[in-house]
């Protein structure tokens, strides 16, 4: 090859990469990698001010700062059921993962599964008990508020929990900025000033979360959930930074 | 010549695309500076003076048996109570001017009972100069051609030889000249002997009792006010771009931004910021608790001619500081008071250093009194009625019966497709509060609280 050839690819080469560089900085709308992301040493003073109240940050920080509105949804399917099903048959002996695929099989044979269903986390009673959760996925976006939880033991389904929202879309208003992963991780560190055990947080992901009400349709704010040790949940208003409380339970 | 331009746009896209990449890892807006918005600071009214927070509960004409009163929602009551406090601001009060032995005793002119008490004194409007205190009443005696002052303090005792400026007495002795005695309400005072003669019933009463004695009132329409919600969203969050709507299924809808709430029913509306309760202390001081309500229900709620605040309460908390001061206001009609609700008050609140912490509105509001006028039963009627009831209920085994009240109000009533109000006799007992129909005594469904 000779050296002008050579040139001319590296010349289209670096061009290309300026495109593409220029597009994810400048272009509006692109989201991914936005000029207001969060710099690597916001993510590391989070880190230091979390393990400064004993968590220690195990999940990877999304860096990107999106904007979002609210969710509108409308009550959808509440359902408790107790059930028997063996999965398996008398004798055999699966592994977890097994299991799990055999509970879905036979949730989606029965039309119990949803397909905006996405798998969660296991969540373990005892050696013999554990629940699977799911939430619901709309437009790519969790919506947490809407989620079923199937129980297993012994290898079988012995109870079915869903709440099932019905999703419109979103709120007509102006989008509006959303806050970083890393304040509503400093959000939590305040939050469990007193904590006084060793803690991981092993998830922060961005979706919508709010309680239930007795309500024709309402509004679900953005979130970021952060997950403590696998399945302990705390969702911080990804608008206000305000922990998302029960306004019942507080008197509102 | 080819080569060497190929060579320095070679250079310039590696030195792009090393900044660009710079940029993107480290280059940002700093978010504090990207999330400033601007918001319109959105209120229904500037706050009241500070003189106009507290309404006498009454102003008394003095009669020979029967006095006359004027109340809140009255014609005359704003402009006599309005002259009285000019003078007192004015602090233009002469003391000892002339000797006290040289005037003639005098007569009772009008007496003004406050509740809650009205501040006078340093860090108050009304007579900065003199020392502060807190008025259960004040009395205006006609000495020769002079007006003397008495105020009667909260915690008793009076103070007198103070007397109003000349050119101020002249004025409300005119405004009194133009008042007609037949727009006012008769009141008797009883004491507990006539009383238990009326009811054949020992009834005891810690100090004389106000009665009214009308035979009839006038006919009550009543509107409901029509929420604006945005406008009302906007007053109460200040963000209100972040706060999200929820619709209940009975019509009313939730405003919250997580912490704090607004829910605007048909008849009411609600506000609740439970957080702050906990995370603030409440003042001290009396007018600095009374101006607070004043600014917070004018910002929030406004307010309205015909509404007087009657009690302000301020809640001891944790480490003997308070915690919340709470109010409640109550429309007037005609000098009539207008119930509704589980407690009766038109508006209650809950604030401390922190801000609002609950508000209660009702949205109903006096519209005019219509020319029918309702015969309503004599107040010894309704007297007796409340303690057969008493009785019935066996209540009078809790010990002596104290008469604490009996009043003449509007309950607010739904009927034929239109809000009106209804006359009523409250009448309380021992704490126990009884409402009975007007006219026919019956106790009302509720009625017993």
């Amino acid at each position: 090859m000779n050296l002008g050839r050579a040139r001319m690819i590296l010349i289209v080469a670096f061009f290309g990469l300026n495109l593409f560089l220029a597009y994810h900085l400048f272009w509006p709308g692109t989201g991914k990698l936005s000029r207001e992301a969060v710099t690597p040493e916001q993510v590391r003073y989070v880190r230091e001010q979390l393990e400064q109240v004993n968590i220690q940050l195990e999940a990877a920080v999304d860096r990107t700062v999106p904007r979002s509105s609210f969710l509108i949804v409308f009550p959808g399917e509440e359902r408790v059921e107790a059930m028997n099903k063996p999965l398996i048959k008398a004798g055999d002996k699966v592994g977890e993962s097994e299991l799990i695929t055999a509970a879905e099989q036979y949730l989606r044979r029965n039309n119990l599964l949803p397909r905006q269903a996405y798998f969660d986390y296991v969540e373990y009673i005892d050696e013999e008990t554990m629940i699977l959760n799911y939430y619901h996925i709309f437009q790519n976006k969790p919506l947490y508020s809407s989620y079923l939880r199937v129980t297993l033991e012994k290898e079988r389904i012995v109870a079915l929990e869903k709440h099932w929202l019905n999703p419109q879309g979103w709120s007509s208003n102006q989008e509006n900025k959303v806050i970083p992963a890393t304040e509503a991780l400093l959000r939590l560190a305040e939050e469990m000033r007193s904590n006084d055990r060793p803690r991981k947080v092993t998830g922060i992901d961005f979706g919508y979360y709010s309680r239930e009400f007795d309500a024709e349709q309402w509004e679900v704010p953005p979130v970021w959930r952060i997950v403590v040790d696998g399945s302990e949940c705390y969702y911080v208003n990804a608008f206000t930074g305000n922990l998302e409380i029960d306004l019942q339970r507080n008197g509102i | 010549m080819k080569e060497k331009v190929q060579s320095l746009v070679l250079i310039l896209l590696v030195l792009s695309s090393l900044y660009l990449t710079y940029l993107l890892w480290y280059a940002r807006v700093p978010y504090e500076v990207a999330t400033q918005e601007e918001y319109e600071r959105v209120y229904f009214e500037e706050p009241r003076p500070a003189g106009r927070v507290i309404a006498p509960e009454k102003i008394v004409f003095p009669g020979q048996r029967t006095n006359r009163v004027l109340k809140e929602g009255q014609p005359g009551f704003q402009e006599v109570w309005g002259k009285i406090l000019e003078q007192l601001e004015k602090g233009v009060l002469k003391g000892g001017i002339v000797s006290e032995n040289r005037l003639p005793r005098g007569s009772l002119l009008l007496q003004l009972h406050f509740e809650p008490p009205f501040p006078i004194g340093s860090g108050t409007t009304a007579m900065p100069e003199r020392p502060y205190r807190e008025l259960a009443g004040l009395e205006i005696w006609e000495r020769g051609e002079l007006l003397e002052l008495v105020l009667k303090a909260v915690e008793g005792g009076e103070e007198r030889g103070l007397f109003l400026e000349e050119g101020g007495a002249q004025q409300l002795q005119e405004l009194l000249e133009k008042l007609s005695p037949d727009s006012m309400l008769p009141y008797r005072e009883f004491q507990g002997e006539e009383l238990t003669a009326l009811v054949d019933f020992p009834i005891q009463v810690e100090e004389p009792l106000w009665i009214p004695l009308l035979e009839s009132v006038p006919a009550l329409e009543i509107a409901v006010e029509e929420p604006e919600h945005e406008r009302l969203v906007k007053i109460f969050f200040t963000r209100y771009n972040l706060v999200r709507r929820i619709d209940e299924r009975d019509g009313a809808t939730i405003y919250t931004d997580g912490e704090r709430g607004l829910r605007i029913g048909r008849e009411r509306l609600e506000y609740s910021a439970p957080l702050l309760e906990h995370s603030f202390s409440a003042t001290d001081s009396y007018p600095a608790a009374l101006n607070q309500a004043n600014r917070l229900l004018c910002y929030y709620s406004g307010w309205p001619a015909g509404l007087r605040l009657v009690g302000l309460d301020l809640v001891s908390g944790e480490g003997g500081r308070n915690s919340l001061c709470r109010c409640q206001w109550r429309f007037y009609a005609g000098g009539l008071p207008l119930l509704y609700g589980e407690n009766g008050w038109t508006v209650e609140m809950a604030f401390n250093d922190g801000g609002l912490i609950y508000l209660n509105r009702h949205l109903f509001q006096p519209r005019k009194a219509a020319e029918e006028e309702i015969v309503v039963a004599p107040f010894s009627q309704a007297l007796k009625k409340a303690f057969k009831e008493y009785q019935e209920q066996g209540a009078e085994e809790e010990g002596p019966a104290y008469l604490e009240a009996v009043e003449l109000a509007y309950l607010v009533d739904f009927a034929d497709s239109a809000y009106r109000g209804q006359p009523v006799w409250v009448v309380r007992i021992n704490g126990r509060e009884m409402i009975l129909d007007g006219k026919s005594l019956h106790l009302l469904e509720g009625g017993a609280r």
